[in-house]
């Protein structure tokens, strides 16, 4: 097996602050899509709370929307802090780091260590003990002499 | 698809977890003899209470690459005596070229498992997926009966007599709900299924009891002859009739009973989801190795 060395990963680079825009436009649209199912029942429930209130027509229905629409957008603004991968499911996220940071401690061929580098990146998890020069020394070895 | 709406999907943590056994597997491939033979008791047990189709195969496959693993490297303590078919064949001593095989065979066995575990996970999140698609769907139907009701200037009792009997529905549908819940896995991570039929439940319930109030009289009007025909005709030609709950109070147990009809559809949809968590708790790691 071949075994390569390995880079340590550079941190990711910061975006520029004209790239921060359209990020900030696409979270706010995936908040809008997560609030959505909660969202469209809002709108309905402003509309017909409205219509009861004494509003009539169509004037209780482009209130209804008004409101709802405003209720919503302030939802979707709420959910863009949910949607990191460590807060949009706190537990998933804390098993998986478990588990990255478990495994790092053993040691691990060089293809198998890069992409659980690249794995922790994302995941926004720094791996403190990942194997040293020695033990994948000791690895190489392993793996060339098998114990009988 | 953004990376901030695939976490939030859920797709995210899928496709993390499917990496992350990728890792594993390289892992377990490059570890010592007597670690593996460990994983691979591991694997077997994970194996004997899994629901996997091919479970069997497996089991054998397992065996077989342990004993030569055992063999080769001179252990005995800790490997699972495989039954006299799966060592059919086998003669020691081995070679080194059987070593890498046998490796092979238990990194296979484990990306079977993973696999298997990983669409399970990824049916989870579908459904969950699917079911806010249909709650969003059912929301905008909700929402144009409403804006209907007001264009076609629907008396305001009358409005108010709907919203109750979509209510009563809703509660009714939720009371239900905290039924159903009771015989749930709650052990098993669901990536957010039971919150989604929990917001479906209500909105699904309501519209079903709107449906009930409204048609059970219409056809009891059509098809019962001991009303009088005037009375009958009046009462269902009347939908401000029909929605007055200070003339018709029963119409409000109607509505509860029709409240409860979408049970079966939610029932179903919660089985299967159940299936699937059964089937990852059935291949977790056991707790006693």
């Amino acid at each position: 097996m071949e075994i390569e060395p390995v880079a340590e990963p550079a941190e990711p680079p910061a975006p520029p602050p004209a790239a921060r825009e359209p990020i900030r436009r696409s979270n706010l649209m995936t908040g809008l899509i997560v609030t959505a199912p909660v969202g469209t029942l809002v709108i309905s429930v402003a509309t017909g709370a409205i219509f009861i209130l004494g509003v009539d027509g169509v004037r209780a229905i482009v209130a209804g929307l008004i409101v709802g629409g405003i209720v919503w957008l302030a939802m979707g603004v709420a959910a863009t802090s949910f949607l990191q991968c460590d807060r949009a499911n706190r537990s998933i996220h804390k098993e998986l780091t478990t588990r990255l940071e478990a495994m790092s401690t053993d040691p691990l061929p060089a293809a198998a260590e890069r992409q659980l580098y690249a794995l922790a990146q994302e995941l926004g998890v720094s791996l403190s003990s990942v194997g040293s020069d020695e033990e994948h020394r000791r690895l190489i070895t392993q793996l060339q002499n098998p114990p009988r | 698809m953004t990376n901030s709406l695939e976490w939030a999907l859920g797709y995210g943590y899928v496709r993390s977890w499917e990496r992350l056994h990728r890792i594993e597997e390289e892992k377990l491939f490059a570890a010592p003899p007597d670690e593996l033979i460990a994983e691979a008791a591991r694997d077997t047990l994970r194996l004997q209470g899994s629901n996997i189709d091919n479970r069997d195969q497996l089991l054998e496959q397992l065996q077989r690459a342990t004993s030569v693993l055992a063999s080769s490297s001179g252990v005995s303590a800790g490997v699972i005596s495989a039954p006299a078919s799966a060592l059919a064949g086998l003669v020691p001593p081995f070679h080194s070229g059987d070593d890498a095989v046998a490796r092979r065979l238990i990194r296979q066995v484990r990306h079977a498992i993973n696999e298997y575990r990983d669409d399970r996970r990824l049916a989870l999140v579908r459904a969950r997926n699917q079911l806010l698609r249909t709650i969003v769907l059912t929301a905008l139907v909700t929402y144009q009966l409403v804006v209907l009701a007001i264009l076609a200037g629907a008396p305001r009792p009358a409005f108010i007599s709907a919203v109750a009997f979509f209510l009563i529905g809703a509660t009714v549908g939720l009371f239900n709900r905290l039924y159903l819940d009771a015989s749930t896995e709650t052990a098993v991570e669901d990536y957010g299924l039971a919150a989604s039929r929990l917001l479906h439940t209500p909105v699904l319930c309501g519209l079903a009891a709107l449906g009930g109030a409204l048609i059970v009289p219409l056809l009891s009007a059509q098809i019962n002859p001991t009303i009088d025909d005037n009375a009958a005709t009046v009462a269902a030609s009347s939908l401000a009739a029909i929605f007055d709950i200070t003339q018709r109070p029963f119409t409000l147990v109607l509505a509860a009973v029709f409240g409860l009809t979408p049970s079966a559809l939610i029932s179903r949809l919660q089985s299967e989801a159940e299936k699937y968590k059964s089937d990852l708790k059935s291949s977790e790691t056991p707790a006693v190795r």
